[in-house]
């Protein structure tokens, strides 16, 4: 039964902030609401490969972009709902988006993950790239031009669709990193060779978290694919994979409460700065946002809640464990 | 017999640092093995642990040869160490330290952790009381909570072994467990040494620098210098072993 709590918690926090957007925000603001969704996604998922786990993988995009573009050819081909339940494609395209990506995701990791940490880096920026230049050059989804008119609406329900994606996936994860397997997961971040030592199959953990957050990863993708109507190869530079590494490491490498924060402040800020580029009539938002970043790794290096969740930062909670 | 090494050795590069080592533990043993710096004491236990693989020779387990087992697997199969320098996961809690032992046992799938299934709860309800249990043994179950590396050495070194018999270990190998602990914290471990020896019914090789220490709890000595097997023996025969008084108590006494 205490299962259920975290899933109505989930629907109620999505339906509010659904409800909110559509009564009191304009489009601009829906969508910018619609980012933190889907970054939501990324940057938890990322957490646990580059948190979690210790490893560092930069190919986050590559796997968003397999999510997305499989989510959208698979969308233009197969509405198996129509009309006033048109809104139930949605989940199955990103499932089928991420399972993609999971599946990108094993091909990757099993490798890559058998070597020592800083090799995974390499192999997935290259993967990342290598999935930008293919669908550049891949006619069959439009090239540099990429795909138009995917289906996809900004109504009540589609918000709820990405909070709820969003929602889910702090639930899981979260249950992830609090169950024996989240534990195997810090194992081998703490201390490969112990881990290995207890019994603790590192490289199998290490692909199992790399294909779980490459599924998230995926769904994200898809959810993107819907909320523009469009995909383009450009959306998923490298830049992107460093956005999503920097709200993990703004929030805290192995904080899931650490990487919503980091969604937040990332996705919010530049945003926030604008009106002061119309203002100033130069861009100084990419200034002030580096200038954050670079004050953060000084002040507080292990980003903002540390390795710690939000609820281990309350002090009555503080005094309880002491 | 439990453990058997056959004309075990190793190299690195052209570097001899184990030649043909031939021994045995059996089961319920406590053998201590001992020898100079640098003799490779700590390179037996790499190898017997599967972080490395001999160059040449066998290691068996049981009648069953650990040969081209991973370090996770030879674990599993019942061989669990502590570490020389120790290494506790240290950003995590006692507790953590425990239960990741206990992974190799978790039969829950990703399922019951989603969904939260009963199965879940009432496999983590075992660890924890069975992790509990393993800190009282050693009185540590009040720090359960505490971050592993924030305590002071000579603890750390006691819940590594913890750690190690989470795993439910047929053979422990302790590499210096009492290192940096004084006169009465080694008096008291060695103590709780011999007690889960026969409560688990475990054989233990132990690696100690303190003769006196190691005469006094082995049935058994291997004494190694410069990678071979000078001697082995009970205490009594190990003593009054000319090669071995060289080696090492001698040099102790000169000391
Ligand atoms: N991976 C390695 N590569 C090269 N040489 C090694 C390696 N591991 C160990 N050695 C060498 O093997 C020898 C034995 O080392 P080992 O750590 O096993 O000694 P020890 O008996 O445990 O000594 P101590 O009492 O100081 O802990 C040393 O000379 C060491 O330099
Ligand atoms: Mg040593």
């Amino acid at each position: 039964m205490r299962s259920i709590y975290g899933w109505i918690l989930v629907i109620i926090v999505a339906a509010a902030i659904s409800f909110y957007a559509q009564l009191f925000l304009n489009p601009y603001l829906q969508q910018i609401l619609l980012y933190i969704a889907i970054n939501v996604l990324l940057a938890t998922s990322l957490n646990l490969v580059n948190g979690f786990c210790g490893q560092f993988s930069l190919g986050h995009a590559g796997f968003m972009a397999i999510g997305a573009y499989t989510s959208a050819m698979v969308s233009l081909h197969f509405q198996p709902f129509v009309g006033s339940l048109e809104i139930l494609n949605f989940p199955i395209y990103a499932i089928i988006g991420g399972s993609a990506s999971a599946l990108a995701g094993f091909f990757v990791g099993i490798p890559s993950l058998r070597l020592r940490g800083d090799y995974l880096a390499i192999v997935t920026l290259g993967f990342g790239e290598i999935i930008r230049v293919v669908l550049l050059n891949l006619n069959v989804v439009g090239g540099a031009r990429g795909l138009y008119g995917l289906p996809g609406k900004t109504d009540f329900l589609s918000c709820f669709h990405a909070f709820f994606w969003a929602g889910m996936t702090v639930l899981l994860l979260w249950r992830l990193v609090h169950s024996s397997f989240g534990r195997a997961f810090l194992s081998v971040r703490e201390d490969s060779i112990a881990a290995e030592c207890m019994g603790i199959n590192t490289t199998r953990v290490k692909v199992m978290a790399f294909v779980i957050s490459s599924f998230f990863a995926g769904a994200a993708g898809s959810l993107f694919a819907h909320a523009t109507n469009s995909l383009n190869p450009a959306s998923f530079q490298f830049v992107k994979s460093v956005d999503v590494v920097i709200m993990v490491v703004l929030g805290g490498m192995g904080s899931i409460t650490g990487s919503l924060l980091g969604v937040v402040l990332v996705t919010i800020l530049p945003e926030a700065l604008r009106p002061l580029q119309n203002y100033t009539h130069i861009d100084l938002r990419m200034v002030i946002y580096s200038l954050v970043l670079i004050l953060m790794m000084i002040l507080k290096p292990s980003g903002l809640l540390g390795s710690r969740e939000w609820n281990q930062l309350l002090w009555w909670r503080r005094k309880g464990a002491a | 017999m439990l453990l058997k090494l056959e004309n075990v050795s190793i190299q690195f590069g052209g570097l001899k640092v184990i030649e043909s080592m031939n021994t045995s533990i059996a089961q319920g043993e406590l053998v201590g093995l001992i020898g100079p710096n640098g003799a490779g004491k700590t390179t037996a236990f790499n190898l017997i642990s599967g972080i490395y693989s001999p160059t040449q020779g066998e290691i068996i387990l049981e009648g069953r040869s650990l040969k081209g087992l991973k370090a996770f697997e030879v674990a599993r199969q019942g061989v669990i160490r502590t570490f020389q320098n120790i290494r506790l996961f240290s950003t995590l809690s006692v507790l953590d330290n425990i239960l990741v032992s206990m992974h190799q046992r978790c039969d829950y799938g990703l399922a019951s952790v989603f969904l939260k299934l009963p199965k879940f709860f009432r496999a983590e309800k075992k660890f924890q009381e069975e992790a509990i249990k393993l800190l009282k043994l050693f009185k540590l179950d009040h720090l359960k909570d505490h971050e592993a590396g924030s305590l002071p050495y000579g603890v750390q070194r006691k819940i590594e072994i913890v750690r190690a018999l989470a795993g439910k270990p047929k053979l422990l190998l302790l590499d210096e467990p009492a290192a940096g602990m004084n006169h009465s914290e080694t008096d008291e471990l060695m103590n709780l040494i011999e007690r889960i020896r026969k409560e688990f019914n475990l054989a233990i090789l132990l690696i100690e620098h303190d003769m006196k220490l190691v005469m006094g709890i082995s049935h058994r000595l291997i004494v190694l210098d410069h990678g071979e097997i000078i001697a082995q023996g009970t205490p009594s025969e190990i003593q009054n072993n000319p090669k071995v008084i060289e080696a090492y108590l001698g040099v102790e006494e000169t000391a």
